[in-house]
């Protein structure tokens, strides 16, 4: 071997030549071409609009949301409501100048782009009104007394009025303290054909409504699926405040680390370019960016500098060595690029084996991170050795580096001691009681969504405390099943179908974790019931069929398509909690098999819990798969590199300690495992095999050296410890900012991914060298060494002797 | 009932010369098989938060009946419930006990049921369907029959003028035909029963909608219609039932509709009641001296000479009144929509009410101790304290 004066582990230095001239002896031409690219994505990356689709965060091939996809048409506006609840924090709304601000509100609201003003509905709205059986028939009238004036008579007048029309619990709060305005929205402008601006939407009721109008005395509490998008997207804008943070963050550990400019901002700036690279392509692909990709810049960035890192800590020792700034670069280049591009490779292909599940959301993320990894291969394996062999480092960045290599800082030394005997035993004993401890702590790991309210938002925001106080004041859930019943064509009215559709609503209603569940019939029963003089021994399914049709046009358009072969029964669900939807779900498919025929079928699932419940499933479907292919892949890898089952148990060892562990502390902490949570695993482990691939990398060259495990892990941790101990940190500060962010699901993530990096890292130092001890024996690794080169030699002479 | 049906295969087989013959058949054939395995009302944990229309006593039990066939018995004063085992999925709208064991519950399609084990277990013993369906084939039938003499008339006669004649009223037969086979065509449907009452374990009486009013002597073995008997051309609704001890039976319905009748049922006459709109409820002391009716927009009225003449009494309520009871020391509770309960010492007394807090609306009330009631409605069975209620409704107010 050729390489036998430099640092490197690896074997293949002969071949590195190659590229390492076509590098190193085109530099300007190179750089050149980096700039013109930079400057294209960059303009990319300016088109980069944020993305809040829908269809790309539940999972689409799923029967449910296939189902759903089917009737989205004639499901109508179910989904798009505001309610806009306005409370008296004074008093009640029996109060003059209560209902004048309603009045106001009603009004403003009406002018808001995007609200279907035929829908509006509040106290003040004529389409609101009281009914009453008299003698003679029906009598009624709007809610608002006709001659209403705010004195105490027609306030009175009011609340005879609301009691009369049924609306206690629907626009009026039970207690009286509240009531609401409740908007439909127009997903796409009738007139303009605009599609509704979710963000401009929900700003304008902040600034129209709740600024305007909320006081001490007023209070405004608004939800909506609109509001919860306005709401996600308003957390967008955060991400260039944690964006600013990480970069003086790391900036600032940059320079501890190497004490110079350019081993500071080379890497940063490299690190960056890889970002726009990114971000660039993305948009090329003709993808955007959504709230759970945007973590990919972060954490590109993040391994970016953690490769940067490496590169600057080999030209530095190259350089103290005495070489010069060019010859350097080359020699950590070479050194380096295998070890790179194979951690590199391995984040790649961990990440991409997440495209298996199939949401949009993590497929676009399993996408965006491999192209940003395999973008760091050429921005900072490539460019920043190119940059640095012009600069190099200072002399001030070299002293530091001869200074450090002068002392064997204690800490090292006390790590080595773990590929010692005795500290290994104790460390294999622990990790065993880890893996242990992790395993029966992880049992309590749900899946899904477990806080109330919008889980996409943190259980403290104005979205979830409005929530719970519409929650607590009316009878509503916001955690709607709906199931589909479909019939042939103008039969969902036939008494035979309308009879099984109230069986099953009313079975329903006796599954646990049901509120209530309305379907057509309950409105025909309604209606029949109304016809008699509201005598409640009318309130029934009539047998005969004209009966029936009769009740039809109160039927609310959720509940009947206009072909009448469509009848969605809507499910009020105390919870979303996944055991509570997989009871329910379990329950209607129950139903469905027993009840299904040829002319009525029971399909799930839409609403809210509808699409939880697929993405639930489809996470549970597709959580061990996604495990074991991106274990398997990493496996494979290492074993790729190092030719050995013990090099791959020593990296690997460590790695499935912080997975098990990543399990307990997400029972521990509540958060399930869910669109969000599903990736961290993956990313974890993506990322963190690069610490054991460097660590093994350098000590399995020590040990073919001839060194003794504890001495070649010592001298591992001289020349790599830092970088790796630099990495770890780097890559947790990149996504450590995400705990702050007002999206709970990307708070969620943060922690999750910041707890695996750090963990990786210790467990790689830790851990690594203690397995190493039981499964290495330095003399074989030698042997095979011997005999590999023994066989290249052999090669190489019949090579020689065939010419 | 076997009998009958094997007659009438038997009349159907000597016309399957016929087309339209062979489709009765088809269709008798078919509701029979479908009469076969009765529907079980389902149970189910919230069957007693479920739609419950009427509530009886049965010795110390509580049985109360109301949608998809539940019918519920409770040994401890209505704080717990059991649920019985009816042949039915149809609301059943009324229920009555002769004594601990005997009782008879009545519900849409013209039901009659009965347990004879305190209502645990029940039987169908009058299905209005089955009559319906019956009728329905049997008038057909008949015409079926008269259009083939009419035929065989004309065949055998040779006057112009009486062939003329027949020839018209053959074309009368076909139409009735032609409407007899449409009502075939479509699901039978019968009116609901809306009230029963037994004066003993033989005698009960039947009300409902549309006027129908059925009567059996042999505790429900076999009734008869009775609704001729009645002034009530119009055929509206009855909707309650109240009996004296002396053979005195009264009704009230639709349009203010009262009938009294003072020999066992034999023979009836209207009262004068000075409204025009529906009463729902109807209650009386033992020997009928004084009876009181409950109606729309809280319509109240009472009769101290056995339902001939009616007065107006103010429940102090404009609310609907659907139930009431009538305890044994003259206290008198109503309840009604939207959670309204009204009240008073005695039926001469001068009413309050209150509406509870829930504003489910109520169909039938039972006292159970003192001031103690319990109610069946919208969301089930409810516990009704009166003297509580009224405190809090004056210190409300």
């Amino acid at each position: 071997m050729a390489n036998g004066d430099n640092l490197t582990s690896y074997q293949y230095g002969n071949e590195a030549k190659i590229y390492e001239r076509l590098i190193f002896d085109n530099r300007a031409f190179l750089l050149g071409i980096f700039i013109v690219l930079t400057v294209i994505f960059c303009i990319q990356t300016a088109k980069l609009k944020p993305d809040a689709s829908f269809e790309k965060m539940i999972p689409m091939e799923h029967p449910y949301i296939q189902a759903m996809m089917e009737h989205i048409d004639e499901l109508g506006a179910s989904g798009t409501t505001i309610s806009i609840s306005v409370e008296n924090a004074e008093g009640d709304i029996f109060d003059a100048e209560y209902m004048e601000t309603l009045q106001k509100i009603n009004d403003e609201v009406f002018y808001i782009k995007g609200v279907d003003r035929r829908g509006l509905k509040s106290l003040w709205t004529p389409n609101v009104r009281w009914t009453e059986v008299t003698e003679q028939g029906f009598d009624g009238n709007v809610v608002i007394p006709q001659n209403y004036d705010g004195s105490e008579e027609s306030l009175e007048q009011l609340r005879k009025n609301i009691l009369r029309s049924g609306q206690v619990g629907r626009l009026v709060a039970d207690n009286f303290k509240s009531s609401i305005v409740e908007a439909n929205l127009f997903d796409v402008d009738p007139e303009t054909g605009e599609e509704l601006d979710y963000l401009e939407f929900s700003r304008a009721l902040e600034k129209n409504i709740r600024e305007k109008y909320g006081s001490d005395k007023i209070k405004i509490h608004m939800v909506g699926f609109a509001k919860i998008v306005g709401d996600l997207l308003e957390g967008f804008f955060f991400i260039g405040v944690f964006a600013v943070i990480t970069i003086i963050v790391t900036a600032g550990l940059l320079y501890f680390y190497s004490r110079g400019i350019s081993g500071t901002f080379l890497p940063l700036l490299c690190s960056a370019i890889a970002v726009v690279w990114q971000l660039g392509l993305l948009t090329t692909f003709g993808y955007g960016l959504n709230a759970y990709a945007v973590l990919v810049p972060f954490l590109v960035f993040a391994i970016g500098v953690s490769h940067g890192v490496q590169v600057i800590n080999a030209i530095s020792i190259e350089m103290a060595d005495g070489h010069d700034a060019h010859m350097a670069a080359r020699r950590a280049f070479r050194i380096l690029y295998v070890a790179g591009m194979t951690a590199l490779v391995s984040d790649a292909v961990g990440f991409m084996t997440l495209i298996i599940i199939p949401i949009g959301v993590i497929k676009e993320l399993a996408i965006g991170a491999s192209i940003g990894v395999a973008v760091i291969i050429l921005t900072n394996l490539v460019l920043l050795p190119v940059l640095m062999s012009y600069v190099g480092i200072s002399k001030n960045a070299l002293g530091h580096i001869q200074h450090r290599k002068s002392r064997e800082p204690r800490s090292w030394t006390f790590l080595a001691k773990f590929a010692e005997p005795k500290y290994a035993k104790i460390s294999v004993v622990i990790a065993i009681l880890g893996y242990g401890f992790g395993i029966i702590a992880g049992q309590s790991l749900k899946i899904g969504d477990l806080d109330a309210g919008a889980p996409e938002l943190r259980p403290n925001s104005t979205y979830n405390l409005d929530s719970k106080f519409i929650n607590a004041n009316y009878a509503t859930s916001s955690d709607i099943l709906l199931v589909m019943v479909e019939t042939d064509h103008e039969a969902c009215s036939t008494y035979e179908n309308m009879e099984t559709v109230d069986r099953f609503a009313w079975e329903m209603e006796n599954v646990p974790g049901v509120q209530s569940a309305v379907s057509l019939v309950y409105v025909t029963k309604q209606v029949t019931m109304g016809f008699n003089e509201g005598n409640l021994k009318w309130n029934t399914l009539p047998r005969n069929q004209r009966a029936i049709d009769s009740t039809f046009f109160a039927v609310p358009p959720q509940l009947v398509n206009t072909e009448c072969s469509l009848a969605p029964v809507a499910i009020f669900l105390t919870d979303h909690k996944a055991e509570t939807l997989t009871r329910i779900v379990n329950a209607v498919e129950a139903f469905a098999e027993k009840n299904d025929t040829d002319s009525i079928r029971f399909r799930l699932g839409s609403g809210n819990s509808g699409v939880e419940a697929a993405t639930n499933q489809e996470i549970e479907n597709s959580q061990n798969r996604m495990l074991w292919l991106v274990y398997g892949v990493v496996c494979f890898l290492v074993y790729l590199s190092f030719n050995s089952l013990s090099a791959v148990a020593c990296i690997i060892i460590p790695l499935g300690l912080t997975s098990i562990l990543c399990q307990a502390l997400m029972a521990h902490l509540g958060i399930g495992v869910k669109v969000a949570t599903l990736p961290v695993i993956a990313l974890g482990v993506g990322v963190g095999v690069d610490y054991g691939i460097y660590i093994y990398g350098r000590m399995e060259g020590f040990l073919k050296e001839g060194h003794s495990l504890p001495e070649a892990y010592l001298r591992t941790l001289k020349t790599t410890g830092k970088a790796v101990a630099f990495t770890g940190v780097t890559l947790a500060i990149g996504v450590g900012t995400w705990m702050w962010s007002p999206i709970k699901f990307q708070a969620d993530m943060g922690k999750l991914l910041t707890f695996m990096f750090l963990w990786n890292m210790v467990g790689a130092l830790w851990l690594l060298p203690a397995v190493a001890h039981f499964l290495i024996k330095p003399e074989k690794v030698r042997a095979k060494d011997e005999k590999k080169k023994a066989k290249i030699g052999a090669k190489k002479l019949k090579k020689a002797g065939a010419v | 009932m076997a009998l009958n049906e094997s007659r009438l295969i038997g009349v159907v087989l000597t016309h399957t010369k016929n087309l339209f013959v062979s489709i009765i058949i088809t269709y008798f054939c078919f509701s029979q098989a479908q009469a076969a395995p009765p529907d079980y009302s389902v149970i189910l944990p919230k069957a007693s938060k479920s739609l419950l229309l009427d509530i009886a006593r049965a010795g110390e039990r509580l049985v109360a009946v109301g949608e998809r066939g539940h019918i519920l018995y409770s040994d401890n004063k209505g704080n717990s419930w059991q649920q019985a085992k009816v042949p039915t999925l149809q609301m059943l709208t009324a229920v009555t006990f002769v004594n601990s064991k005997d009782g008879w519950a009545v519900g849409h399609d013209g039901l009659v049921l009965q347990t004879s084990d305190g209502g645990e277990n029940w039987v169908v013993q009058y299905d209005g369907l089955e009559k319906q369906k019956k009728k329905n084939i049997e008038n057909t039938l008949s015409i079926r029959e008269r259009i083939d003499s009419l035929k065989a008339a004309m065949n055998s006669n040779s006057d112009d003028s009486v062939i003329q004649d027949l020839e018209e009223q053959l074309e009368e037969a076909k139409l009735d035909l032609e409407d007899a086979e449409s009502v075939m065509k479509e699901a039978v449907n019968t009116p609901p029963f809306m009230d029963v009452l037994f004066t003993s374990s033989k005698d009960g009486w039947v009300v409902g909608a549309f006027g129908q009013f059925i009567h059996t002597r042999d505790g429900g073995q076999s009734w008869q219609d009775y609704s001729s008997r009645l002034d009530n051309l119009d055929e509206l609704h009855l909707n309650a039932l109240a009996a004296g001890g002396a053979g005195e039976i009264f009704i009230v319905g639709e349009a203010a509709m009262n009938f009294r009748s003072l020999d066992g049922g034999e023979n009836w006459q209207a009262g004068n009641l000075p409204y025009d709109g529906s009463l729902f409820s109807l209650v009386g002391d033992a020997d009928a001296s004084r009876l009181m009716t409950f109606g729309l927009r809280g319509n109240t009225f009472i009769s101290v000479d056995k339902g001939l003449n009616w007065e107006q009494v103010d429940a102090a309520t404009d609310t609907t009144l659907n139930g009431a009871w009538l305890a044994a020391n003259g206290e008198i509770v109503a309840v009604g929509s939207g959670g309204l309960v009204a009240h008073a010492k005695g039926m001469e007394k001068p009413f309050a009410s209150f509406k509870r807090s829930d504003r489910l609306g109520l169909s039938s009330v039972i006292k159970i101790g003192k001031s103690k009631y319990v109610a069946a409605g919208m969301g089930g069975i409810h516990q009704i304290t009166i003297q509580d209620e009224t405190n809090q409704a004056a210190s409300g107010s």
